[in-house]
């Protein structure tokens, strides 16, 4: 890339950083905005672009076009601009470039200055125009030194159809519960990639992320183990209940294997259930009964485990509640746990069943992953947008998850704004990794 | 290939009672109608996933709005005061409405919530015969005849008797009367809060996966059960 040429005026001036902001803007967006106001003087990370909300055609730093990726009006040394690239939501069908670092450019991090309009930001204020206080205040500082850095844009929310509202993310609470997290590794046999993101509702009334993931491997049968879940909304402490339930759902599965068998589902949920009833015992003190435990803790759980096999991998699942399974191949999503809505019902049904509440039997399935395969276990934020698989949704993850992407491009991918769809999302995928003898398979890219 | 996954939908029906007995109350029914419009718009994230139709009844159905993304209307319709109070008018409206309704959503790519219909009368109806709204109503809620079956919502201001809203009401816990002797002005006012108030609780719920209506009740009503 090109590097702003530093001209002695321009040294230090922080620009906007067009890029990096969430969408165009659109004035009506504006309405119901959470009242960040007194905060903005204090950001200055280059894809904080809220300020002054009562003028859509102002920034800070003077007038702002509406397309972020537009040639400026003129052209000037040192702007930076993206002539050949196209928006990040140019492709509303699923062509994107999610999680995609372009090439060349060095990946500056948040608080890096922002070269996009220094040059016409600098000549705005060469001209007299008023800035902020916040703008002049770092001129001398350290920070400007990477002047130069440019965030790449690519880290945009991935729009599907029509995205949801823009705003900045309030805090999640008075505890450390991340907005994102992924993880992504290989074993000789599998390739695992999960991710699980706070959903724009959380965000927007500040509320923690419910869902959860979990996955480890077993180094001496080569078993991949994950657990997913999902906590009830409606349950006081749902994020604690969701992640109770992964780790004992795993720390049990473990146990099974070391004592040389496979993991017995009865045994994993019951167990997952009761670490849900003492916890909430311990929080209250006394004996309670399962129904206290479900008000506090309730939470749907998928535990599964994939051993190496001839084919590729063996996975076994079970399930409470209605988080999913589905296996994807050559673009269809077969649903491997049971489709969560029946197609032909009128409404949707409300009716959720989740620990501590065991049914007997459980929901259980085992299958053959070969190949081409792709297993996919996530919670209903994922579900209820994938739908049949069919919709714009499916063909984006579809098309991104045919080889295993980077996992912070999981992340980004699930993370993608479609309006209505606005619940936590989490997502696991499973690629079998070679076929044993043939070296044949997918590998991570 | 059409996208038949694009979201869940709350259909919501406000039924407002547009009766002559209603006329003293014309401004703050319309009043009403644009603080639950403005408010629905503040919520944008909510405001995506419901769709408002607002209908007045008398002898019979007017569309005030037809079921619409608040979003996309500048305006809500006014009320305008007529006529007598026929329930028998409503239900039979509804019982055509909702399931046609809720196929176009479908036809749109949508999934639907079960719709949430507000209802508020000020009067007994006036139907000829007593029992004659009992008929459609016992139609639109059976879930087996009327497969989108609503949920019903029903609140009576100054002369409706608790009994009657709460046959309206699909649930006790969804019939609710003005206290004896309240403004009714002041009831109209509380009536729409408490709806604004239902509405955003239950889309924030149906985001996190848990979709059951959150009623709230409204400030200068009392549970139409209390009275039975």
């Amino acid at each position: 890339m090109r590097e702003p040429e530093r001209d002695p005026r321009r040294q230090g001036q922080p620009a906007r950083q067009q890029p990096g902001r969430r969408h165009a803007r659109d004035p009506q967006s504006e309405i119901g905005r959470p009242g960040y106001g007194a905060l903005d003087a204090r950001y200055d990370a280059p894809w904080y672009d809220d300020a002054p909300r009562n003028d859509p055609r102002h920034d800070v730093y003077g007038p702002v076009s509406d397309d972020p990726y537009a040639a400026p009006d003129t052209y000037t040394p040192g702007h930076t601009y993206y002539p050949d690239r196209g928006r990040p939501d140019q492709d509303r069908s699923g062509h994107d470039r999610p999680g995609q670092v372009h090439p060349g450019q060095p990946s500056a991090g948040p608080g890096h200055a922002r070269p996009q309009r220094a040059a016409q930001q600098s000549t705005d204020q060469a001209d007299g125009q008023a800035q902020g206080g916040q703008a002049q205040g770092g001129q001398q500082g350290p920070e400007h030194e990477h002047a130069a850095q440019v965030w790449p844009p690519g880290w945009a929310p991935i729009v599907v159809d029509r995205p949801t509202t823009e705003f900045e993310p309030k805090p999640p609470g008075a505890r450390h519960l991340p907005d994102t997290e992924f993880d992504g590794w290989s074993t000789a046999h599998a390739t695992v990639r999960l991710a699980s993101v706070r959903g724009y509702s959380h965000r927007y009334y500040g509320k923690p992320r419910q869902d959860h993931v979990e996955a480890c491997v077993h180094a001496a049968t080569g078993t991949v183990l994950f657990a997913v879940a999902d906590g009830v909304s409606s349950a006081e402490e749902a994020e604690v209940g969701a992640r109770l339930a992964c780790g004992t759902a795993l720390a049990v599965m473990t146990e099974h294997l070391d004592a040389g068998h496979a993991p017995q589902w009865r045994e994993v949920l019951r167990t997952a259930a009761d670490q849900l009833l003492m916890a909430a015992a311990r929080r209250y003190g006394r004996a309670i009964d399962p129904a206290e435990a479900e008000k506090l803790f309730a939470t749907t759980l998928v535990a599964g485990f994939a051993t190496p096999a001839p084919e590729g991998l063996t996975a076994s699942m079970a399930r409470i509640g209605d988080s999913g399974a589905w296996l994807l191949a050559e673009g269809q999503y077969r649903p491997a746990l049971g489709a969560k809505d029946d197609p032909a019902a009128a409404v949707v049904s409300s009716a959720v069943h989740p620990l501590p509440r065991v049914p007997d039997p459980p929901d259980q399935t085992q299958l053959t992953l070969v190949p081409g395969q792709v297993l996919l276990v996530g919670t209903d934020g994922f579900g209820d947008a994938l739908g049949d698989g069919r919709g714009q949704v499916g063909r984006l993850f579809a098309q991104w998850l045919a080889q295993p992407p980077p996992a912070r491009g999981l992340a980004h991918l699930l993370d993608f704004s479609r309006e209505t769809f606005d619940d936590d999302r989490t997502l696991l995928a499973l690629w079998p990794r070679t076929v044993q003898g043939s070296g044949a398979g997918s590998g991570p890219r | 290939m059409a996208d038949t996954s694009r979201g869940i939908l709350l259909p919501v029906y406000v039924l407002a009672d547009e009766s002559f007995s209603m006329n003293p109350q014309r401004d703050e029914l319309n009043a009403g109608l644009i603080a639950l419009h403005e408010s629905l718009r503040a919520e944008p994230m909510i405001a995506a996933k419901v769709r408002l139709a607002v209908l007045g009844f008398s002898d019979d159905v007017k569309v005030r709005l037809p079921l619409a993304d608040v979003r996309s209307e500048r305006h809500l319709p006014q009320l305008t005061m007529r006529g007598g109070t026929s329930y028998e008018a409503v239900f039979n409206d509804l019982l055509v409405r909702i399931p046609h309704d809720v196929s176009a959503l479908k036809n749109d790519g949508y999934k639907v919530h079960r719709p949430a219909v507000f209802f508020l009368s000020d009067g007994q109806p006036t139907d000829d015969d007593d029992d004659a709204w009992q008929v459609p109503h016992r139609r639109l809620i059976d879930r087996a005849v009327t497969p989108p079956a609503p949920n019903i919502i029903a609140c009576g201001i100054g002369d409706a008797e608790p009994r009657t809203i709460l046959e309206v009401a699909t649930n006790p816990n969804f019939a609710f009367v003005s206290v004896p002797g309240a403004d009714l002005g002041r009831s109209i006012a509380q009536f729409f809060n408490a709806l604004t108030a239902s509405v955003v609780e239950s889309g924030r719920a149906m985001a996190s996966g848990n979709p059951e209506l959150r009623i709230e009740r409204p400030d200068t009503f009392n549970m139409a059960i209390d009275y039975v």
